[in-house]
């Protein structure tokens, strides 16, 4: 593996290279992008869960001013070649996703029509006047009760599936022995709510089709604008090489802008057929009614324990919904809750059990550590396991949890964890919030009738997962003629400061001043394929490729400083932009002067030597996971007359290996955690029993803003991982361990009244339920 | 979502049960709610409801889905689509009228659905106007059974009525403030209790 | 999100506001701040052809004592109600109402006439002006009149104003002697619509005994409400004899149409409802006792 070199940058908070321009409000986002004659686009969506369509009479809205076109799923639907997904592949049959509703609205919010008009404006005035024909049909809302109704009620969404199962999987069954046997054994049904990733920015396309060249381009707010241009190309059926996708600003992703969905594919089918550009900015509206949703699991989790509160064996039965529409594969995806269940502990044995199951609301899709419900329930029951046997959580987690001595350590459900050491950051964390101090504040406010608690989780995070398309990364590496550096990789960066980290890798690996690197990122018509930023692998994967392509251009520019400076290869370093004698600094010639004399004087180069200053790799991860682990610990307050819930201390204790950007990992692992803080008591997509969405704006869906986060208080270990630099990822750990780290601490909170809350979001009028049952 | 209602007539069951159910001696009385035709037990209107700022109107068809003039119950489905697309709302209305000699009351159950933009909202703005709007039709109803205005000629059927006879036709209802114009009051109970359903469907408490 | 389109007007004066909302009938509509009436539009729940814009007009804005009120112009911001001494000290309850209002990015479009008009069942500022029996200003072609708060607010975003009639102002009482204020409110996340909340005013004789109370509740009702049974109950009482706890109790006991919606239920918010008044109560008494006569 290539080692590399030490650096001026990598581990220094170097301010983010995105900043001057995102700050002072000069990003290009996909909604600052203009074409000549640019139409825009309006979807017609079904106000109803279920309904037949029996006809769209498009005439008002097409007699209307400014509009342009209307199209509906007859124009559209038939025009796909191809709508395979990379994350699936083309042999895996996948679930139904026809462009526009075909016959059936499957969900409030299902784009019925297209309409295509001068303005946003107008389209919108349009879509008031398409007269759709809709016989309401029964909806599944409640994914609870989804098999049940196709069984007893016949209510099912998708005709291929009629028992409203997509799939499930198990593993091998639970050892009931072991279960029956043990001195221990808690359980508990937890159900976790429906939410949804919310990125700042909504979804949005621009397509232009050029039809006298066969030329597709796209502006996109996506994660993967590589995959997006091979999606797009199969899907019209055009050659690959004649798309090209362009993003350079997203306002965040957080798995919703990781596959393109069906709006993304009407845009592009739509495009084909008009003349100029088509524009789609979905409104946060449309954006909370049928951008993809998340988590929404119900499951029952088992532990067994011995006397001594060691663990002996787990189990997992859940059912997740998947709405009516969820991204590709979600059977797989699914997979990979009861896979993680285990977490960092010693667990002989685990055991799970999965369901996937439609209803007639918008769909699955991923979002930051789209598992999470192992941790979830996995952490409420150890808690709830603690209390039982009469043990502070804290203690039954140090008893269980693994060592780096361990290492490397087999999973009860067969996954290779290495290069952790999830005891160390529990302790961090059990020592930054003063565990013992804590406890006697605690029995002093319950002596004045307040409640306070805390709560920790602890998670192991498989990043850089080595599957398929995501297992390599490339980079090409010039020294343009002025001397300046240019990293191009595939970017997809949506707030994930990809441009930045790479800089400074780059600026190590050749030893330039920081201020002369600069990086290009998501053209596919200039930088290499990747994956794109999904799956906590942008970190160490981007950095493998800089290593690789930086050791080759290093080299390139050694020989060059070497015959201009008459020294051996050996006796070159690079460092400040220049390339100097190691043992006479003074004698040195600048990155400037070496490219001058590559690009216009190459003659002078020795004879033999090419004039190349660039060079391209692409990196293989070592290894199928690069494990990063952390434990989250919480302290809050709940007053028990309203239910509300105030956090005191958030404490993140967090192996990612060693950091790139310390300002980096800590954002990543911040907005992470609000958003799991927002999962645990804020987050809810309500649907009624008629299928309707009830939070379908921000008065009704409730983030967390800065008044209901704390500081959150940071403490890194850094065990390097298998890849270069020892790299781990970091994108969506702080999102899996807060949930179940506010929960507990609620729980500890209230657990001299009696109440576990394991039915969440934790909110208010919730805990006031809770409390006011356990005092009958 | 289901709301319950009960009122009560100072009038015998049959006379209350003739009223209640003959679509051609009534015309629309809720303000806000326009008759447009008849068709023996089917007609269609249009109800306006006003909240602040907010209006709705909804455009639709109602019929009598079953009359059992022994048991005194009538069955009364309507379906309304708001005219700029908002959505849609469907009310299934069960009138129960008991026989209390001089008087009688009257339960309405009404099941309604609602889809659109008019649900897609949390906050309860309305909790009470359901009951509100009910008691409002139920009140008029029984001043309409106290002292019913004189009746109209039947014309055959189906027709169409090209205008409405109060000077507030078309007039949004609002809701809570109806201002006391002198004009005959007919009640059509079906249309009421569309306006009623649909109302509701904007205005909405959620059923939790 | 797309509002339909309208045409704007900016009338010169109020009397011209007034003239062109009768000539444009109900398909106008009075703009203010815009800070409830522009999302309605802009999510196309609301329709207007004409939007008739008040805000700029100097008639129309103002704090000025008079007499034994502070009246207010309908224009004047949320902002610069919460930032005025005169206010903090002639009517408290509304400075420590406004932090509540939104946010202060609202506060700096939102409107006093604007909130009073909307009357929104969880708005700070109609609570309050029923709390302290406030009297609200009106005009239109036909002429001027006063509506008392008592009288004004008629249901879910419906008051007693008739259809082209422009508020004008709102006088709000100034309390005197030993007086305390509170308020209390309870809402998800800072700024949120509350899910309950009270305003309290009381005065105290010298010997503690209760001379006025105004309790206004928000968030429990399909309009603000007064806890009339609850003040009943205090007046003339020594403030030694009463709890908090009896008092929020009590001023829950007569609501009969507290909402019940995805942040809570009917009985939820009235649980709440009564832990603030009780909240309220004892914050409002703390500062009657220990303040020194006032005039």
């Amino acid at each position: 593996m290539t080692q590399t070199v030490a650096g001026r940058y990598a581990g220094a908070r170097v301010p983010r290279v995105e900043d001057s321009r995102l700050l002072t409000g000069h990003g290009t986002y996909v909604d600052d992008v203009t074409r000549p004659g640019m139409l825009h686009a309006c979807f017609v969506r079904s106000p109803f869960a279920r309904a037949r369509i029996d006809g769209i009479d498009a005439s008002a809205a097409l007699a209307f001013p400014g509009v342009r076109a209307v199209f509906t799923a007859g124009d559209l639907n038939p025009e796909v070649k191809e709508a395979w997904h990379a994350v699936v592949g083309k042999d895996v049959p996948d679930t139904p996703r026809p462009p526009l509703a075909e016959g059936e609205a499957k969900f409030v919010g299902d784009p019925v029509a297209l309409v295509v008009a001068e303005n946003r404006y107008i389209a919108e005035d349009a879509v008031d006047l398409v007269e759709v024909d809709y016989e309401p049909l029964p909806a599944v809302a409640d994914f609870t009760q989804a098999i049940r109704l196709a069984a007893d009620a016949g209510v099912v969404v998708h005709e291929a599936y009629p028992d409203n199962v997509a799939g499930g999987m198990g593993g091998a069954p639970p050892n009931e022995e072991t279960f029956a046997s043990a001195a221990h054994v808690v359980k508990a049904n937890v159900y976790q709510q429906m939410y949804a990733p919310v990125p700042i920015e909504t979804r949005g396309l621009v397509v232009e089709w050029q039809a006298a060249s066969g030329e597709l381009t796209v502006w996109a707010s996506t994660q993967i604008p590589h995959e997006l241009r091979a999606f797009s190309a199969r899907l019209l059926g055009i050659p690959a090489h004649n798309v090209r996708v362009i993003m350079r600003d997203t306002g965040g992703g957080f798995g919703q802008k990781v596959v393109p969905m069906r709006e993304d594919m009407c845009i592009l089918l739509a495009a084909r057929k008009l003349p100029t550009a088509l524009k789609w900015i979905e409104d946060r509206r449309e954006n909370l009614m049928s951008a993809g949703q998340a988590r929404h699991v119900d499951g029952t989790v088992r532990m067994a324990f011995d006397e001594e509160g060691t663990i002996l064996a787990a189990d997992i039965d859940f059912m997740q919904d998947i709405g009516a529409y969820p991204t590709p594969y979600p059977v797989l995806t699914t997979a990979a809750i009861g896979m993680f269940f285990p977490g960092p502990y010693r667990m002989p044995k685990a055991s799970f059990n999965y369901k996937t199951v439609f209803t007639n609301t918008a769909g699955l899709a991923a979002y930051r550590g789209p598992w999470q419900y192992e941790t979830l329930s996995r952490e409420i029951l150890l808690d709830i396991g603690a209390r039982t046997m009469g043990m502070d959580p804290v203690e039954l987690r140090r008893g269980n949890i693994l060592r780096c001595d361990e290492m490397p350590y087999f999973s009860a459900t067969g996954m290779p964890y290495d290069h952790v050491a999830p005891a160390d950051t529990f302790e961090q964390a059990v020592k930054i919030l003063n565990h013992e101090g804590f406890r006697k504040e605690q029995r002093e406010a319950l002596a004045q009738g307040r409640y306070i608690g805390l709560g920790f989780s602890a998670y192991i995070e498989p990043t850089a997962g080595a599957t398929g398309n995501l297992a390599t990364e490339g980079a090409t590496i010039r020294m343009e003629s002025t001397g300046k550096i240019n990293v191009y990789v595939n970017g997809g960066s949506t707030g994930n400061s990809i441009e930045t980290t790479v800089v400074q890798l780059a600026a190590d690996a050749l030893g330039a001043d920081i201020e002369d690197v600069g990086t290009i990122q998501g053209d596919t018509a200039v930088t290499p394929y990747g994956a794109g930023a999904q799956g906590s692998r942008s970190g160490p994967m981007t950095a493998g490729a800089v290593s690789e392509a930086g050791a080759v251009l290093r080299k390139q520019i050694t020989a060059m400083a070497a015959h201009r400076l008459g020294v051996e290869e050996s006796d070159i370093e690079l460092g400040g932009s220049n390339a100097f004698v190691r043992e006479d600094p003074s004698t040195r010639v600048s990155f400037a002067d070496i490219a001058y004399r590559a690009y216009y004087e190459p003659q002078q180069l020795p004879a033999g030597m090419a004039a190349t200053l660039e060079a391209t790799a692409r990196y293989t991860a070592p290894t199928p996971f690069t494990w990063a682990n952390a434990t989250h610990a919480c302290t809050c307050e709940v007053d028990v007359q309203t239910g509300q819930v105030t956090l005191t201390r958030y404490i993140v204790s967090e192996d990612v290996g060693p950091m790139i950007n310390p300002n980096v990992v800590e954002g990543q692992i911040a907005g992470g955690t609000v958003q799991g803080i927002g999962g645990a008591l804020l987050e809810n997509m309500v649907y009624d029993d008629d299928g309707n969405p009830l939070s379908s704006t921000f008065v009704d869906y409730l983030l967390p803003t800065a008044t209901e986060v704390p500081t959150i208080e940071y403490g890194h270990i850094e065990i390097p991982g298998p890849g270069v630099g020892g790299y781990k990822g970091v994108g969506e750990g702080g999102a899996i361990g807060s949930t179940p780290a506010v929960i507990n601490a609620v729980n500890d909170a209230l657990a001299p009244l009696g109440v576990t809350v394991t039915r969440l979001p934790a909110s208010p009028a919730a805990l006031v339920d809770l409390i006011e049952q356990a005092a009958k | 979502m289901e709301f319950v209602n009960e009122f009560r007539v100072p009038v015998p069951i049959n006379q209350a049960w003739e009223v209640l159910t003959d679509v051609e001696r009534v015309v629309p009385a809720i303000p806000g709610a326009q008759l447009l035709s008849v068709d023996g037990d089917n007609f269609t209107g249009t109800v306006k409801v006003k909240v602040g700022p907010i209006t709705m109107q909804y455009k639709g068809n109602a019929s009598f889905e079953d009359k059992d003039s022994s048991a005194h119950r009538a069955v009364i489905r309507a379906d309304g689509k708001e005219t700029r697309g908002q959505g849609n709302a469907s009310a299934v209305v069960t009138a129960e009228l008991k026989d209390e000699g001089e008087t009688t009351s009257c339960v309405l159950t009404t099941d309604l659905t609602i889809s659109g933009k008019a649900a897609q909202f949390g906050r309860g703005i309305l909790s009470d106007v359901a009951t509100k709007l009910i008691g409002q039709f139920a009140e008029r109803l029984e001043a309409d059974l106290v002292a019913p205005p004189s009746s109209e000629t039947p014309t055959e059927s189906p027709r169409t009525l090209s205008a409405a006879p109060q000077s507030e036709s078309g007039a949004s209802l609002d809701l809570l403030g109806v201002v006391a114009l002198p004009i005959a009051k007919r009640v059509l109970p079906v249309a009421g209790a569309l306006a009623a359903g649909l109302a509701i469907g904007y205005l909405l408490g959620r059923r939790r | 999100m797309k509002a339909a389109s309208f045409d704007y007007h900016r009338p010169e004066s109020v009397d011209g506001a007034t003239r062109m909302l009768a000539e444009l009938g109900e398909d106008a509509k009075i703009l203010a701040g815009g800070q409830s009436l522009v999302p309605m539009l802009a999510l196309r729940l609301a329709f207007f052809d004409h939007l008739v814009d008040i805000s700029q007009l100097d008639e129309l804005k103002g704090i000025e004592r008079r007499g034994d009120d502070v009246w207010i112009g309908a224009a004047t911001t949320d902002a610069v109600i919460g930032d005025d001494e005169q206010i903090s000290s002639a009517v408290p309850l509304l400075t420590r109402a406004t932090p509540f209002v939104g946010h202060f990015q609202i506060r700096s479009r939102g409107t006093l006439g604007g909130s009073i008009a909307h009357a929104d069942p969880a708005g700070e500022y109609p609570a309050v002006a029923l709390a302290l029996g406030a009297s609200v200003e009106a005009v239109s072609p036909g002429g001027r009149r006063t509506i008392p708060a008592t009288e004004f607010f008629t249901g879910v975003w419906e008051t007693a104003l008739e259809p082209g009639e422009v508020l004008t102002g709102v006088r709000f009482p100034v309390w005197t002697g030993r007086r305390g204020f509170a308020v209390q409110e309870f809402a998800r996340r800072h700024g949120d619509f509350a899910i309950a909340g009270t305003v309290v005013a009381v005065a105290l004789d010298s010997h503690d005994r209760v001379s006025r109370c105004g309790i206004g509740l928000l968030g429990l009702g399909s309009t603000p409400r007064r806890a009339s049974k609850a003040e009943a109950a205090v007046v003339g009482r020594s403030v030694a004899d009463l709890t908090g706890d009896d008092i929020g109790e009590l001023a829950m006991s007569d609501l009969d149409d507290i909402p019940s919606d995805l942040q809570g239920s009917a009985s939820y918010r009235s649980r709440v409802g009564a832990v603030l008044v009780a909240r309220a109560w004892a914050e409002a008494i703390e500062e009657a006792t220990t303040e020194a006569t006032n005039a």
